[in-house]
């Protein structure tokens, strides 16, 4: 039982590190390969030459510039709006609570090009086609659903008593959400943190519509890429794409790790 | 000790979804004292706890501390202290942050903070655990960081609400007795609020026996256990037996006819309320016929049960005593109820 247990979870893990990092592994080559035809397993030739086209063209690191901006102002934001609604839909009970909760997690529930075309043509007339602020307001709608209900789980996880102990401990309401509410409900925040960044990141397609031709983030630009230039091109622009989830998921390793996420969600 | 009472409630009434769950209490405390609101759950004692800790406003009526009124204050500005049933510590926070934090709101200098939290913390005997985090310690450690989280801050009054009620049965009666010192010692008003009678009679001064948002009966421990006001009193507070008589001037007849003699009750149909420890067992022929039914030995003493005039009696006896058979039983005292359960007569 115990050696065929094993057995299966190791083919298991091995299973999900050639899904998972076959495909990594493979564009992390291909963004350096020269010569590079089947039924090799190596490229023939080595060469920097694609990156040299990725940053020497002002177009690919204006968009990486733009992606640099949108995402972290996206997310800013999406905590400015979302956090006190999540603490709302947690703690009080006010007409439309249920619809308001279901009525954003339902926008995500169907395709979102419908959606966007819908936004599109109201865009048009407020004049936000093609513009900055456009394309924030487009990147914030993928977010919401993460940055609300993942919050609001971890508010509702705290027990009012600590809120109520602080209180009788002298504290006003400000300082008893940032020194008890907000720190208790951390981890789950971080996570939201982190989904809306990556989802803010990764859009693509409402960017497309909204920001083209003068805004193009990395994804959008990684469209047009496809088409017109060799693939190393693309494999380039993929692994610069990547860089913002491992350097997210590193800096908040120890936290997932040592539980505090898990913790969050109740998980151990 | 001043003489201005430490705590009084003035016809506090709560309603919550339609059902009146604080009748027009009034309550007196004095300074100094520890009482318990006792009663079973939904009697409003927890309503009324957190109403003096400024958690909840009464409908109607005045709360005073040490003369002054509160009713109006919110729960930060009220010189209340309250320790939660389920502790409710900040588990990011170490037991000495857990402490100091109302002192830091209070902007008392680090210096001071750290001699407050010290002395605070050695009371309740917890000194080794300053830097473990409320995850880190016991549940009965946990009681006490937040007793020792509420008593740092002196308040007039401190407010327990069924602290005990989360911790075992032999660490229970230990907690129980370390609050009552640590409570003596300071001479802090407090208010206990428990669902537990043993635990009433054990810890407070006084005991107010709240029913259906109402106080039946505030008193020492020893007249609420020995001469309840209330046949609901005589009923939640230790263990009662209940007989029903029709009392004449010829003596009470039981309901088989039995007649018997108690001295002090009134005539008409009564209840007859008697402690187990009341009912004496003698020989046959020597009191009134009794029959044993069952015989439980309790360690400490045994639980017999009799069958008198057509009902049946708890008798706490000796263990040494093996009752069995036809016997007698004499009783040493009882307090009588009109049937209908108002008005005591002792």
């Amino acid at each position: 039982m115990s050696l065929v247990w094993k057995t299966t979870r190791t083919l298991a893990a091995l299973l999900l590190l050639f899904f998972v990092v076959g495909p990594l592994l493979w564009l992390g080559v291909l963004a350096f390969a020269g010569d590079w035809r089947s039924p090799d397993l190596l490229p023939s030739t080595w060469t920097l030459q694609w990156w040299d086209t990725v940053f020497s063209d002002s177009r690919f690191l204006d968009s990486v510039v733009l992606s640099f901006t949108t995402a972290p102002l996206v997310t800013f934001i999406s905590m400015a709006i979302c956090l006190p609604a999540a603490y709302a839909f947690a703690r009080f009970d006010f007409p439309g609570r249920q619809f308001f909760l279901i009525g954003i997690f339902a926008t995500n529930a169907f395709p979102r090009f419908g959606l966007f075309i819908a936004m599109a043509s109201l865009f048009y007339t407020l004049d936000l086609m093609n513009s900055f602020a456009g394309v924030i307001i487009v990147q914030l709608v993928g977010t919401i659903v993460f940055m609300t209900w993942i919050p609001a789980a971890a508010f509702a996880a705290i027990p009012r008593s600590v809120e109520e102990a602080a209180r009788d401990a002298g504290a006003g309401a400000l300082r008893v959400f940032f020194r008890i509410t907000l720190p208790m409900a951390a981890p789950g925040i971080i996570v939201a943190v982190i989904l809306s960044f990556l989802a803010a990141f990764d859009e693509a397609q409402g960017t497309f519509l909204v920001g083209n031709p003068d805004y193009v983030t990395m994804p959008t630009q990684m469209y047009q890429l496809i088409g017109h230039y060799p693939r190393q091109v693309s494999a380039v622009f993929s692994v610069l794409l990547s860089i913002p989830s491992v350097v997210l998921l590193l800096l908040v390793r120890k936290r997932v790790t040592g539980g505090a996420v898990a913790e969050g969600f109740q998980l151990r | 000790m001043t003489d201005a009472p430490g705590l009084s409630l003035r016809g506090i009434t709560k309603t919550l979804g339609g059902r009146k769950i604080v009748d027009n209490l009034d309550l007196d405390v004095n300074a100094g004292e520890l009482i318990c609101l006792l009663g079973p759950s939904g009697c409003g004692k927890s309503t009324t706890l957190r109403m003096i800790g400024g958690f909840m406003n009464p409908d109607a009526g005045t709360i005073a501390v040490r003369d002054r009124d509160v009713t109006a204050l919110s729960p930060e500005r009220r010189p209340t202290g309250m320790v939660f049933q389920n502790y409710a510590l900040w588990p990011h926070m170490t037991v000495f942050q857990n402490v100091a934090f109302g002192l830091q709101v209070r902007g008392l200098s680090k210096a001071e903070i750290r001699e407050k939290v010290e002395t605070a913390v050695e009371l309740v005997g917890l000194s080794h655990h300053l830097r473990s985090r409320p995850g880190q310690i016991s549940g009965g450690e946990q009681q006490r960081a937040a007793l020792a989280r509420s008593i740092v801050l002196e308040p007039d009054v401190l407010l327990l609400d069924e602290p005990l009620s989360n911790l075992d049965a032999k660490l229970r009666v230990r907690v129980r007795d370390e609050i009552r010192e640590i409570q003596r010692r300071s001479g802090i008003t407090t208010v206990f609020v428990t669902h537990d009678q043993e635990e009433a009679l054990a810890i407070a001064d006084r005991i107010a026996v709240m029913n259906a948002g109402r106080i039946e009966q505030y008193d020492a421990p020893d007249p609420v256990y020995r001469q309840p006001a209330t046949r609901f009193v005589a009923n939640f507070v230790g263990t009662m037996n209940f007989l029903d008589a029709q009392v004449t001037s010829a003596g009470c007849a039981l309901r088989d006819g039995t007649v018997i003699q108690v001295p002090g009750v009134r005539q008409g149909t009564r209840v007859l309320a008697i402690r187990p420890e009341d009912v004496r067992l003698v020989e046959h022929g020597q009191g009134i016929p009794a029959r044993v039914v069952r015989d439980v030995p309790l360690g400490h003493y045994r639980d017999v049960t009799v069958s008198v005039g057509g009902q049946e009696l708890h008798a706490f006896t000796p263990s040494t005593a093996r009752p069995a058979g036809e016997v007698a039983v004499v009783f040493e005292r009882a307090v009588d109820f009109a049937p209908d359960g108002e008005t005591a007569h002792v």
